[in-house]
């Protein structure tokens, strides 16, 4: 019987070793690190979906503008959009990534947004999912 | 005493630098970080800071290049560097002056009225 054979990142069996460095830097040491590859790949995504296009010096495509999209009227259309955009931008940036949900609420009470995406990493058997609120 | 460590003076635009910031990273802080992915926030950090330099080192060739009398651009700056060199201009200007012009023109008519049909038109 075939069975997955589950990659493992070299970092995730070095616990001293750090990987990459959370989101937001509001901690008290400014930067804080994380040591899991999974961690890494969650603040990642959400330096990505929070930057917009344009916003990386030579880098014009980078980001995806996905903040802009958010206040307009979130119909089944524009839905679909984000989803697609989404879909698209994470296949050419995160290669190891498959979202498996990407949902769009919003709250014009609160002036709250809500970003939610599941997710999981080929090939290490990880899932993982990232909510991002932006309140206006 | 203080460690010598390995930095390049040469490479000084935006790839040059944050190729040499991410070297840097992984020779001096092999166990601080390790995520070199576009991505990562703290590659973030990297091409920003490669960004000040290659915005930096704009400005100082620009401002070498200024110091010298072949390749300086600025105008206030050639002026500068031509009068450090001895060049003392002669200010020549256009002449002016006041002219007043007459003529004698002939009586017509019973009136005596000056003939301004025999008058020079000056144009």
């Amino acid at each position: 019987m075939a069975f997955e054979v589950k990659k493992i990142n070299p970092l995730d069996l070095q616990s001293r070793k750090a990987v990459g460095i959370n989101l937001p830097f509001s901690t008290g040491d400014v930067f804080s690190s994380n040591y899991q590859t999974k961690d890494a790949i969650k603040n990642n995504l959400i330096n990505f979906f929070l930057t917009g296009k344009g916003e990386r010096y030579l880098n014009p495509m980078f980001g995806t503008g996905i903040r802009n999209m958010l206040f307009e009227n979130i119909t089944q259309d524009k839905l679909l959009e984000i989803e697609t955009l989404v879909r698209n931008v994470v296949d050419i940036y995160f290669p190891r990534i498959k979202p498996s949900k990407v949902e769009v609420a919003s709250n014009p009470d609160t002036n709250l947004v809500s970003f939610y995406m599941s997710y999981s990493i080929k090939d290490a058997g990880i899932n993982d999912e990232l909510l991002i609120n932006i309140a206006n | 005493m203080a460690e010598t460590r390995d930095i390049k003076y040469i490479n000084r635009n935006f790839d040059d630098f944050k190729s040499q910031l991410m070297e840097y990273a992984k020779a001096y802080f092999p166990d601080s970080y390790n995520d070199f992915s576009p991505t990562s926030p703290g590659m973030m950090f990297i091409e920003m800071a490669s960004y000040v330099g290659d915005v930096l080192s704009f400005y100082q060739d620009n401002q070498l290049q200024e110091t010298f009398l072949q390749h300086a651009k600025n105008p206030g700056n050639l002026y500068a560097l031509a009068y450090m060199m001895g060049y003392r201009p002669k200010a020549v200007t256009v002449a002016e002056t006041e002219l007043e012009v007459t003529q004698l023109v002939d009586a017509t008519g019973p009136q005596f009225k000056p003939d301004f049909d025999q008058a020079i038109v000056v144009s």
